[in-house]
């Protein structure tokens, strides 16, 4: 278990992408806060029209929000969160992509295959430690970074609360922490099991090609569904694979079967004038959990990310420093 | 002394090349052990079959384990230096030892803690901070923490120049070796470990052509340097190899009654490096 660990680090050591990218979005997260706070304070002209009334400066913006109902107010933060949230999964499905392709190719390529392989460690445990990053590291690292982005963003909106003379912990009082919370850990982890085929598949192509892998992994399935769809077979094969290749949580959001979470984009009772939005945020049933892993495409889903990850580790045991 | 290492028929093929060809051999405890051979003789891909990374066929045991299956296990009791550039660039040393030390169930920091601070080596360093020298001083002080029963280096010193290859060597016999290790290397530079080896195994195209103890080399071949008018009779005891030196040839005689070729000139074991060259030469011939 020791070596395990030290394993999972040696990957954080190694893949830097997976600290940088998230700090590089806490900061892109802060400007953007700065820049919003910026622009409204030195507004001169018309910057938005909200409930049929012009915000022309941050006083008005302030104003327009303080006076929106409680339900509203949360309506208005949970969007923002669950936005920003959206953007840094989407960011970090990307690293997670071409952190799996090269996983198991990058040490072919540079030659240090030679020296992991002196350690006593199996393919096996190697193998499973890159998995485990994807799996559970990427998924704490996107609810760590999302929660601080939002933290974030509420701490400098109560400051600019405060400094116009409104009441800060207003904002504080009507964000839905647990809500929230509830709702990302759910959907990191049904977003984990839907995309764990694709995981597999990853990591697979890492220890099989002897070219750079991002071409086969995205070409056999690319092909597969052109033969597909072009012949028109009917095997069924696109539809499995298109579900699973949209990136981020809008994709299992918009009418997706297998979907977890009900949050609801339609227009609802509680739709605001001027924000294009709803924020019903409810979290699933027992029944909601026991309908997803009823669903059988879960389960294939499973077994083949298993498939796959079984081949990567039998396949490694044969790669050398050869490509 | 039961060996450490048995092959029987060891074989592999690349595609419809065949790298090693049939070969036999044992390597028994506490001795040092030369694998060398040309480029492409083979000398990788048998360590590589050693180390299980490979596929191969034939009869293959490595401390009574099959590699094939056991690798990771066998790991515990061989210890590995590829060449300099196996170290990945990104690490530092302060995580390399970390590393080691979470892995290796016998490694002994202090050992590399004490071989490293006699080094210019920082535990902050990253090793694409370290110049070739440096990273082969910090291999061998990981080495020096393992407690591992065999250690195969491949290759160990290629592309390091003639002071840190020295050094190397030395601090390898001085400070690593005793009689409870075996060591197994590979070169194709002879000269700068036949000062080193027990036992020599020379591979030529994928067959171990000479496989003996060093001190038995002069029971089986023998050294000739004789005048050139002397060089035509000499000849007709058909010599394994020739060469001609100023006013001399040289020439090599395997299983020959070394009595008889006095009468032509001076008569002595023959350096490895002439040993080599005679066994590739004559297996080329062959």
């Amino acid at each position: 278990m020791h070596s395990f660990t030290t394993l999972l680090r040696r990957e954080l050591w190694e893949h830097t992408s997976l600290k940088g990218v998230p700090i590089t979005l806490l900061a892109f997260v802060l400007l953007a806060n700065l820049a919003f706070i910026f622009l409204l304070s030195n507004s001169t002209g018309t910057l938005s029209i909200v409930n049929g009334e012009e915000v022309r400066s941050l006083s008005s913006y302030l104003g327009f929000f303080t006076q929106l109902k409680p339900g509203q107010q949360t309506a208005i933060i949970n969007s923002t969160m669950i936005t920003t949230g959206m953007i840094i999964n989407s960011v970090l499905l990307i690293v997670m992509f071409f952190y799996l392709l090269d996983s198991l190719y990058g040490e072919r390529k540079d030659r240090t295959i030679l020296f992991w392989k002196s350690l006593p460690v199996s393919n096996k445990q190697t193998v499973l430690s890159k998995l485990t990053i994807a799996v559970i590291i990427i998924p704490v690292i996107i609810f760590i970074t999302t929660a601080l982005a939002n933290f974030m963003t509420l701490a400098i909106q109560s400051l600019v609360f405060y400094k116009n003379q409104y009441a800060a912990d207003l904002l504080w009082q009507q964000t839905d922490v647990s809500g929230l919370s509830m709702f990302s850990i759910f959907l990191l982890i049904q977003q984990t099991i839907w995309y764990f085929p694709v995981m597999g598949w990853l990591l697979f192509c890492s220890v099989w090609c002897r070219k750079p892998p991002i071409i086969v992994a995205v070409l056999i399935p690319v092909i597969l569904v052109f033969i597909d769809s072009s012949f028109m077979l009917g095997t069924g094969i696109s539809e499995i694979l298109l579900e699973r290749l949209p990136l981020g949580i809008m994709s299992m959001q918009l009418g997706n079967e297998s979907s977890l979470m009900a949050y609801n984009y339609s227009l609802n009772e509680q739709q605001l004038p001027g924000f294009n939005m709803s924020a019903g945020i409810s979290v699933p049933s027992i029944d909601d959990i026991l309908s997803f892993f009823m669903n059988v495409k879960v389960w294939m889903g499973l077994l083949i990310g298993f498939f796959f990850t079984g081949m990567a580790i039998s396949l490694r045991r044969w790669r050398d420093d050869s490509l | 002394m039961k060996a450490l290492v048995t092959a029987k028929g060891l074989t592999k093929y690349y595609g419809r090349f065949r790298a090693v060809d049939h070969v036999d051999f044992e390597i028994k405890p506490g001795r040092i052990v030369g694998l060398v051979g040309p480029n492409g003789a083979g000398k990788s891909t048998t360590l590589k079959a050693i180390l299980g990374l490979i596929k191969y066929r034939g009869e293959l045991e490595v401390f009574g384990r099959n590699p094939r299956i056991e690798r990771a296990q066998l790991m515990h009791d061989i210890s590995y230096i590829s060449d300099v550039a196996s170290l990945p660039e990104w690490i530092r040393v302060d995580q390399l030892l970390d590393l080691m030390v979470s892995t290796h169930p016998s490694y002994d920091l202090r050992k590399s803690l004490n071989f490293l601070a006699r080094t210019d080596i920082s535990k902050s360093h990253r090793i694409k901070q370290l110049s070739k020298g440096m990273k082969t001083q910090l291999h061998l002080a990981i080495v020096m923490g393992i407690n591992a029963r065999m250690l195969v280096l491949d290759e160990p010193t290629l592309g390091l120049d003639i002071i840190y290859r020295t050094e190397f060597y030395d601090q390898l016999l001085n400070e690593y070796f005793d009689q409870q290790r075996t060591i197994l290397i590979t070169t194709h530079q002879i000269e700068e470990i036949e000062h080193i080896l027990t036992d020599i195994m020379i591979i030529n195209k994928g067959k171990i052509v000479i496989n003996m103890p060093i001190d038995e080399i002069g029971n089986h071949y023998v050294q000739l340097k004789t005048a050139k008018e002397k060089a035509e009779q000499a000849r007709k005891l058909n010599p394994l190899y020739e060469k001609d030196l100023l006013n001399e040839a040289l020439m090599i005689f395997e299983n020959t009654d070394a009595h008889r070729l006095h009468e032509f000139g001076e008569v002595s074991t023959p350096h490895l490096a002439d040993l080599f060259v005679a066994a590739v030469k004559g297996s080329h011939h062959a």
